[in-house]
């Protein structure tokens, strides 16, 4: 069980990580937030990577773009992949922006086959660049193209297969988006090739009008704690992460949301994890 | 969706493609679309779709949500992620322009400068300078002819906080040198360290506002002023410097030997006073922690 490295919680992190009082397994950080020349964020990050595993989760690959792919940033995200040595990356299958233009947010692609070919074509490039797998999150969607052949899993499944790439499968976001898009997300969960999941995202969400919104800004839902038991009881126990980005709470909260996806994961699965 | 600000209606984009059947020239459309200053409604119109019907060919809506409605929850989450990371690095600007004002500027600034970096860390770093040279922020450089000066503080105190990390001289590295060594010796500088120079006397700004203060009723005067803006440890620091310290930083900032800082310094003020000023200035110095190294 891991939970998301932020700011506010580097005192008792690293306070508490060389004494082994931790009660998590290791953090996901956010790749953006340390591809700085230098500062408390990247020191922080060594000296928590001496004593704990940790992840990159990155925002900016804007791998569905039609935009070239930004090699500066693959080299920056190199530099720091070499730095720390991450058990794994994972990025969004989405796109960020376009013509140049980054709207820093993570939006959906039609699930068409040219989009298909698009995303496999690149995230094939980015992995030849990095030396390694990744592994791409779905993400919440507040829209949908007319255009769309595929239903959303399908086209998840289907890049993730083509490009031999991994899935970062986001049990909240596929909640709010079969709310948004009116879907089963038990079947999306159902048709996710099982081999290819690295890992598991839970985290809040909120309401606006007809619409849930992907906040980070609440605990997670109960209705997202019964479908994360129904993705490991298919999935087995997969690495399972808690992602708290708004109204950030004490660490010891945050812990115990994790604490929490432990024992779910522990019942689903039978036995300890 | 209200529209977004006074500063942004004159200012509208030229013709657009349709969205075409490329998944390029969809998202070229969707991007200026949830860009789009005034709101997707405007937006709309200036892109010749005043009635949606392009994009309810592209985007799926239904009876309770249209196309457009579904655009506007990214368009709104657009606006609403920048101006909180450019109100969180421009504080004191926001405080002393209030929340209308420093909305209208962010407006227009994202519509000049949209983000092109791949971390919001950088969304602000052309702020300053259109703030300070662009026609399009004319209105705002009327209103507050101080305000690009306080923006240039601010940002240097962003880049301060994140630069390459370097050590800080003990003071008997300084003590131990031999005197024979002193004219040729360069003082390598932190590279968080910025020496601004400033045309309007905005530091009392952004004290204020660190010391959780209202900003002075009385907009800063126009003065001449310089700031030095670094980071010792995690913490970023600016002090004001007189023009004699500045001319010397900025010496040792081009990589000058100590023989031409003191040079510099005796031209100011005479050669009778330079030695013991620029003593004090090393002092100084090594004390705020600007000497990285000995070169």
């Amino acid at each position: 069980m891991g939970v998301g490295l932020r700011p506010v919680h580097y005192p008792e992190v690293l306070a508490r990580a060389p004494a082994g009082l931790l009660r998590v397994d290791w953090f996901e950080a956010l790749s953006e937030n340390y591809l700085v020349p230098g500062g408390r964020p990247p020191r922080a990050l060594a000296q928590l990577r001496s004593s704990a595993p940790i992840a990159l989760h990155g925002v900016s690959l804007n791998v569905g773009s039609a935009d070239p792919l930004d090699e500066a940033y693959l080299a920056a995200l190199q530099e720091l992949v070499d730095r720390i040595e991450p058990a794994w990356i994972s990025d969004h299958l989405c796109w960020t922006g376009a013509g140049g233009h980054n709207l820093h947010d993570l939006l959906p692609l039609p699930y068409t086959e040219e989009a298909i070919a698009h995303v496999v074509e690149r995230v094939r490039r980015v992995q030849e660049r990095l030396r390694r797998r990744i592994a791409l999150e779905n993400v919440s969607s507040y829209l949908s193209f007319t255009a769309d052949l595929v239903p959303e899993w399908e086209f998840l499944a289907a890049v993730a297969e083509a490009a031999d790439c991994g899935i970062l499968l986001d049990v909240n976001n596929v909640f709010v988006s079969a709310h948004n898009h009116g879907f089963d997300p038990v079947k999306y969960l159902d048709a996710i090739p099982a081999d290819r999941v690295f890992q598991i995202h839970l985290a809040g969400h909120c309401e606006q009008g007809p619409l849930l919104l992907d906040t980070h800004d609440h605990p997670v839902r109960d209705e997202v704690w019964a479908l994360f038991e129904h993705a490991v009881r298919r999935l087995g126990p997969v690495s399972t992460l808690i992602e708290w980005d708004d109204r950030i709470p004490e660490y010891d909260r945050l812990e115990a949301e994790a604490l929490r996806a432990r024992e779910l994961l522990a019942g689903a699965c039978g036995g300890p994890t | 969706m209200s529209p977004r600000g006074r500063a942004a209606d004159a200012q509208r984009g030229g013709a657009e493609r349709r969205p075409g059947a490329t998944l390029a020239e969809t998202q070229r459309w969707l991007v200026r679309l949830i860009a789009a200053p005034a709101g997707v409604r405007r937006g709309l119109e200036e892109l010749g779709d005043p009635r949606g019907e392009a994009l309810a060919g592209m985007v799926r809506g239904d009876p309770e949500l249209s196309a457009e409605r579904r655009l506007e929850v990214y368009a709104d989450a657009y606006f609403r992620r920048l101006r909180d990371v450019l109100a969180q690095d421009y504080g004191a600007l926001r405080a002393a322009l209030g929340g209308e004002w420093f909305h209208d500027l962010a407006t227009a600034y994202l519509w000049a400068r949209p983000p092109r970096h791949p971390s919001l860390r950088y969304a602000g770093a052309r702020l300053p300078a259109w703030l300070g040279a662009d026609p399009r922020a004319l209105p705002f450089r009327r209103r507050f002819p101080w305000a690009a000066d306080l923006a240039r503080l601010e940002w240097a105190l962003v880049d301060a906080f994140d630069a390459a990390d370097a050590p800080e001289l003990p003071r008997e590295a300084l003590a131990a040198l031999p005197l024979e060594r002193w004219p040729e010796l360069r003082l390598e500088l932190p590279p968080s360290l910025q020496l601004l120079e400033l045309d309007w006397d905005v530091l009392p700004l952004r004290r204020a506002f660190d010391a959780g203060a209202p900003p002075e009723p009385t907009p800063p005067g126009p003065a001449a002023s310089r700031v030095c803006v670094w980071r010792s440890g995690e913490r970023v620091l600016h002090r004001g410097v007189d023009r004699v310290e500045a001319r010397a930083l900025a010496g040792a900032l081009r990589g000058e030997p100590f023989g031409s800082l003191c040079e510099a310094i005796a031209a100011e003020l005479g050669e009778a006073l330079a030695p013991a000023r620029a003593a004090a200035l090393l002092e100084a110095w090594c004390r705020d922690g600007w000497i990285a190294r000995l070169g």
